[in-house]
C-alpha cells in the first residue's frame, strides 16, 4: 500500500473539511501523519487527485461506492452520524496500491487494510462506520486487487507469447 | 470517453414556458443552451446539490453532503415541450479544499452559476461574507484568466428562510431585490466577478417545486444568447 488518505466535510459545515493521511506499509502500520501536517496545497492536491480518478462508480449497497482506476480506489461510505442540517455525512478514502500489495495474501491485506479505515475513521474523523459498511469495503478493495493482480498476470502473459512468438520466428529464418 | 463526456442533459422547463415563450424569446435562449456546460459552485449546504438534482430531475429531493465527485448523468424528462440539452457535468464539494476541482470546472463550462445563501447575506453573517469574498476573489483569477466568455450568475438561494420574505408581495419583491444587491458584500462581488454589466442575479428557494421552477426560470430568462 503507498497511501491512505481519509477525507470528510464537517458536521457543522462551518469548519474545514478534515483530511488525514495514513501510511500503511502493507500488513504493519508505519508512522501516521495527522491533518496538521498537510499543507493547504496538499489537501488541495489530493482532492483534485481525487477528482481525477474517473473509473465508474460501483455501488456496493447502501453504505459504499467505489470508483478505481488501475492502482488508485475511491471508496465513498456513509458513517452513522449527519451533519448539522441531518444530511448524511459520507467519508472518502482514497488509496493507491503498490506492486508489492500483489504479493499479499489478498484476504490478509483487505481485511488489514478494512479494520484500519475502521479504527482511523473513528479516531481521526470522529465518525462511526457499520461493521456491514467494514464488510462492504473490504469485498470492493478485494475486488480492486484482484483486477489489478488479473491486470498483471494478462500483460505477463502478453510479454511471454510475444517473445514466444518472436523466438519462433527467428528460428523459421 | 469524449463520447460519455458529451453526452447530454436534457432539461425540460414546463413552468410557464407557453405563457411566457414571446416575452423572454425561449426559442433563441433553448437555442443558446444547445450543448453548453453549467458550472455549480458555493460553500456547504448553500444548495448546489439541490439545484442541480432539480435541473436533472425536475424534483426536489433530500441529498446528503457532497464529497466524492458526482457525476449529474443525462436524463431525458418528459416534463414540458421544451427541451434543452446541456453538456454533463459535475457536483463538487463546498469546502476551500476544493477549489482546484472548481477551477477545472469553471474551466469547462459556459455558464457559471455561484450559489450563496441570501439569508445569510441579508443577516451581515461574518462567516458567510468573508467565504463569500475569498471565493469570489478565486472566481476573479479565473475570469481573468479565461480565454472563452462565461456567462456569470449569482444565485441567491434560501431567500425563504428570511424572515421578510413571508411577507412579501408581488409589489414589494423588487425591493427585497434590491436591498440584497446593495449589499456591500454583494456589491464587492459584482465587482471581483467582472461588474454589473457582466453579472446576472437570481434570488428565490429550492425550498418547493414551485419556488424552484420560478428560480429556474428566472435564470435562464437572463441567458444571453
Amino acid at each position: 500500500m503507498k497511501k491512505l488518505y481519509l477525507w470528510a466535510q464537517s458536521l457543522d459545515n462551518q469548519s474545514s473539511d478534515v483530511i488525514v493521511e495514513v501510511k500503511i506499509d502493507n500488513c504493519e502500520s508505519l508512522d501516521e501523519v495527522d491533518n496538521d501536517d498537510l499543507s493547504d496545497e496538499d489537501r488541495s492536491a489530493i482532492v483534485s487527485d481525487i477528482y481525477k480518478i474517473s473509473g465508474k462508480k460501483q455501488n456496493l449497497g447502501q453504505e459504499v461506492s467505489i470508483r478505481s482506476r488501475g492502482e488508485e480506489f475511491v471508496i465513498e461510505a456513509i458513517p452513522d452520524e449527519k451533519d448539522e442540517i441531518n444530511r448524511s455525512a459520507p467519508v472518502v478514502i482514497y488509496g493507491k496500491l503498490d506492486g508489492e500489495s500483489l504479493t499479499e495474501d489478498i484476504d490478509d491485506l483487505t481485511k488489514h487494510i478494512s479494520e484500519r479505515i475502521k479504527k482511523e475513521v473513528k479516531s481521526k474523523l470522529d465518525r462511526t462506520l457499520s461493521q456491514e459498511a467494514i464488510e462492504t469495503i473490504k469485498k470492493g478493495l478485494k475486488n480492486v486487487l484482484e483486477k489489478k493482480k488479473d491486470i498483471r498476470i494478462f500483460f505477463l502473459l502478453f510479454i511471454l507469447i510475444f517473445f514466444s512468438l518472436l523466438l519462433f520466428l527467428q528460428t523459421l529464418k | 470517453m469524449l463520447l460519455i463526456l458529451v453526452l447530454p442533459i436534457i432539461i425540460s422547463l414546463a413552468v410557464g414556458i407557453s405563457g411566457t415563450a414571446a416575452y423572454f424569446k425561449w426559442d433563441d435562449i433553448v437555442g443558446y443552451l444547445q450543448g453548453k456546460q453549467i458550472a455549480v459552485l458555493g460553500a456547504r449546504g448553500v444548495g448546489k446539490t439541490t439545484l442541480l438534482k432539480y435541473i436533472e430531475k425536475g424534483m426536489i429531493a433530500k441529498h446528503g453532503q457532497t464529497i466524492a465527485k458526482q457525476e449529474i448523468e443525462s436524463k431525458h424528462l418528459k416534463l414540458g415541450d421544451i427541451d434543452i440539452r446541456l453538456k454533463k457535468t459535475e457536483d463538487v464539494p463546498g469546502d476551500t479544499v476544493a477549489y482546484g476541482v472548481w477551477k477545472k470546472l469553471f474551466d469547462e463550462s459556459d455558464l457559471i452559476f455561484y450559489v450563496v445563501r441570501t439569508d445569510m447575506l441579508l443577516k451581515n453573517d461574518l462567516a458567510t461574507e468573508k467565504r463569500s469574498e475569498d471565493d469570489l476573489k478565486q472566481i476573479q483569477g479565473w475570469i481573468k484568466e479565461s480565454k472563452s466568455k462565461k456567462q456569470f450568475f449569482i444565485i441567491g438561494n434560501h431567500w425563504d428562510s428570511d424572515p421578510t420574505f413571508k411577507n412579501l408581495t408581488d409589489e414589494t419583491e423588487g425591493n427585497y431585490s434590491d436591498r440584497f444587491r446593495s449589499l456591500p458584500i454583494v456589491k464587492q462581488m459584482t465587482q471581483l466577478a467582472g461588474g454589473n454589466a457582466s453579472v446576472k442575479f437570481a434570488l428565490g428557494s429550492l425550498a418547493n417545486k414551485k419556488y424552484a421552477d420560478e428560480l429556474i426560470l428566472s435564470i435562464f430568462q437572463q441567458v444571453d444568447k
